[in-house]
């Protein structure tokens, strides 16, 4: 898992444009698997990402069936052929709204809601990790 | 790639907006940011325009590197016609707002007319909105970016905002974004206003790509080590244990460059104002995007809070007018921040008002009562307030120190701290007299960032490509050398664009710049800077600026200072005409500082040589 400590993050979303640019070919951060909630007035920022957490109200509530929990990967999978964002003019935004933790994020285009986005910790070796240079966020292995 | 090819135009008049296609052959020769827009607001505006007129534009540019994991890359710019010095203005912010600009789907957005009524610009990709601004005119910024957010229902949306000060046409009004940051010199907030323009909100979903992936990704890597382990970045690198610009306080004060009470002194007691005094107050840390160092110190005073105050507002607010109080300056900071005025100006105008006060130019009957004495921060407080709302003597302040020590006369000239109407900001050029040619030449007016000589100065030696150049202090020898290559190297970084705070290669500057656009032709930053710098001198000489305007306060050459490092310096004015008369030389201009036509040839802009009236 990604262990956060939101009191050294300083905001820089390097980690968004990482992920963005491993995840999609080029720098997008609205499609971040991991994303940077600021307060700029209060100069606060939290990372805010799957923990892979054991509630996975995310996959129970999918109406569709599109997100599973993959056992020996430790991750939550997106079958996207499922999921109907976007493709079917369906604004469904289950998945985000039952994260307790603001981890799955819907991407908008023009304002119409894409397929989540979810971290699948880049196979074991975030990159975003690489690029935190305060260590807001830390690769850990889950006790 | 690295660019979206795209360019957004707003008619404010027309209430009207079309994209147009990025001018490639530009963006070669110019790369983006600063060169870009320069190059685009040389060929568009007619000459001599009042700035505050419908016929001025505002264009903000990002660079090439903007939006990607380039190091320090999120800064953008914003070019208009300034109304502090009739001449080019270019002003940086960081933050967010850039990379919001791009992902939206832009590499930049000119803006043109004049709004009927209070207005201000949604974009939302290729969505885009005038909308009426009346009930948030008269807002300060904090207030006003608060209210805009809530009024486009997206709390990721980025907003730029004027104040008060910007509304009423203050020549030294800034545009504010992410509440902290600024466009803050040259009065680019009076142009917003001129044009009833209360702001601009943004949000791009988008995305930028490069055109060699792998490459990019590889000299990213090599660039960000660069940049953190590098000595001249430690300040900024916030985990490093850095402190931020208000760490020059100290350095700044051991050389005798801290500015004390209008440039008259160098004698403060810092140890209440600098990085130590702020310490006890200091909260947390920020960065712009895309920067891993993080250099912004958010401090906190009862309830009231801000990022800063940087080493600029600090000295200028501070020492430069006497007020020997941290708590006070981040008051000042504050207020400025909140009315719409630039920090630097801000200090440097409330400094001159007081030298006047004291020396009895202007007494408590012009200033409404207010006791303008050196070290009354309570005085500086209020006369920010009626500068910001143009009443009584601040209507005289608020068009820069320039034009009011013409309008009060009696001598005030003399000490009157500006170059070419742009007020001096905080490193004495009689304690490090290459500073001086800096400022003299510099294409916005009196700036430290077109070029910054003085670590060079104070070293002794400076590399220039091979071989190391020996500077003495107290000679004028060399030093037009060093001026003319940091100002090509500014030029390429804020066409970038890159952040003066974050050391890199130039070469590694030139290859990042390359893997993202493709064009080989970006490389050579030496050729390129020299060809922005000449962009923006002809727009200047076009608007009727030559040698005569590239001189410096009576004060320095002649006013020896009192106290402090630099104690009985002066910057003798036969060393300044010599050092402009090199820097002349060097850059092949004629005896009125104008650029020739075979010059012209060689950098591949012969086309410019129409600009130059005969």
């Amino acid at each position: 898992m990604i262990e956060v400590t939101a009191e050294k993050c300083t905001g820089c979303r390097l980690c968004e444009f990482v992920c963005s640019f491993v995840k999609e070919g080029y720098f997008r951060p609205e499609r971040s698997r991991i994303r940077i909630r600021r307060w700029s007035k209060e100069a606060v920022s939290v990372p805010l990402l799957c923990f892979q957490c054991d509630c996975r109200a995310c996959v129970r509530e999918c109406p569709v069936g599109a997100l599973s929990w993959d056992e020996t990967k430790k991750v939550v999978m997106l079958d996207l052929s499922k999921c109907k964002n976007s493709t079917q003019g369906v604004r469904c935004y289950i998945c985000r709204d039952s994260c307790p933790f603001d981890g799955c994020h819907i991407p908008l285009e023009k304002g119409i809601p894409r397929p989540p986005v979810i971290c699948d910790l880049c196979g074991g070796d975030p990159e975003c990790v690489k690029v935190c240079f305060t260590q807001a966020i830390q690769a850990r292995t889950r006790s | 790639m690295g660019y979206t090819g795209k360019v957004l135009r707003v008619n404010l008049s027309d209430n009207a907006f079309w994209v147009e296609e990025l001018n490639w052959e530009w963006a070669k020769k110019f790369v983006g940011g600063k060169g870009l827009a320069a190059r685009t607001l040389l060929g568009e505006l007619p000459p001599k325009i009042d700035p505050l007129s419908p016929s001025n534009k505002i264009i903000l540019a990002t660079g090439p590197l903007c939006a990607t994991t380039a190091p320090g890359a999120s800064k953008y710019v914003l070019v208009t016609k300034s109304p502090a010095t009739g001449l080019f203005l270019d002003s940086y912010a960081g933050g967010q707002f850039g990379c919001e600009l791009k992902l939206a789907g832009y590499d930049m957005m000119i803006i043109e007319g004049k709004a009927s009524k209070p207005s201000y610009i949604f974009v939302y990709d290729d969505e885009v909105e005038i909308r009426d601004a009346e009930g948030i005119w008269g807002r300060n910024c904090h207030e006003a970016e608060d209210l805009l957010k809530k009024d486009v229902g997206d709390r990721d949306a980025k907003v730029m905002v004027i104040g008060p000060a910007g509304e009423n046409l203050v020549r030294f009004a800034c545009v504010n974004t992410e509440y902290y940051r600024h466009h803050g010199r040259g009065g680019a907030g009076a142009v917003f206003g001129s044009k009833n323009l209360k702001g601009i909100v943004i949000r791009g979903t988008q995305g930028v790509e490069v055109s060699r992936p792998e490459e990019f990704s590889r000299v990213v890597e090599e660039a960000i080590q660069q940049v953190v382990d590098s000595p001249e970045s430690q300040f900024a690198t916030s985990w490093k244990g850095g402190g931020g610009t208000a760490e020059i306080v100290d350095w700044s004060y051991e050389w005798g460059g801290l500015p004390v009470k209008n440039f008259t002194s160098g004698e403060f007691d810092v140890g209440k104002v600098n990085v130590k005094a702020a310490e006890p107050y200091r909260i947390s840390v920020q960065a712009c995007a895309q920067c891993p160092c993080a250099c912004g110190h958010y401090v906190k005073i009862n309830t009231e809070g801000l990022e800063g105050p940087e080493y600029e507002t600090t000295a200028l607010l501070g020492p430069n007018c006497y007020v020997d109080s941290f708590p006070e300056i981040v008051n000042l900071n504050l207020l400025c921040d909140r009315l719409g005025l630039d920090t630097i100006s801000a200090g440097n105008v409330v400094a001159w008002a007081m030298e006047c006060f004291e020396k009895g130019i202007i007494t408590e009957k012009d200033t409404g009562g207010i006791n303008l004495s050196f070290g009354n921060a309570e005085g500086a407080a209020a006369i920010l307030k009626q500068i910001a709302y143009r009443r009584g003597l601040g209507d005289v302040l608020a068009d820069g120190v320039a034009v009011a020590a013409k309008k009060i006369g009696q001598g005030s000239e003399r000490f009157a701290m500006h170059v070419k109407g742009l007020e001096i900001p905080a490193y004495e050029p009689r304690a490090a007299p290459s500073m001086g040619l800096a400022y003299a030449t510099a294409d916005r007016g009196a700036c430290h960032l077109r070029a910054w000589p003085i670590g060079a100065e104070l070293w002794g030696e400076y590399w220039l490509g091979a071989h190391p150049v020996k500077l003495d202090r107290s000679k004028p020898d060399n030093k037009a050398q060093v001026v003319v290559h940091q100002q090509h190297y500014q030029a390429y970084r804020f066409s970038a664009i890159t952040c003066d705070f974050l050391f890199m290669d130039m070469e590694l500057l030139a290859k990042l710049i390359e893997a993202a656009t493709g064009f080989s032709e970006v490389k050579d930053w030496r050729t390129v800077g020299e060809r922005i710098v000449t962009v923006t001198r002809i727009f200047n000489i076009r608007e009727g600026m030559s040698r005569k305007d590239e001189v410096l306060p009576e004060r320095i050459y002649s006013e020896p200072l009192k106290g402090g490092a630099a104690d009985g310096q002066v910057l003798p004015k036969s060393h300044f005409e010599y050092m402009l008369r090199e820097y002349y030389e060097i850059r092949g201009y004629d005896q009125e500082g104008r650029p020739t036509k075979s010059r012209l040839e060689a950098l591949g802009i012969a086309d410019l040589a129409d600009y130059l009236p005969a």
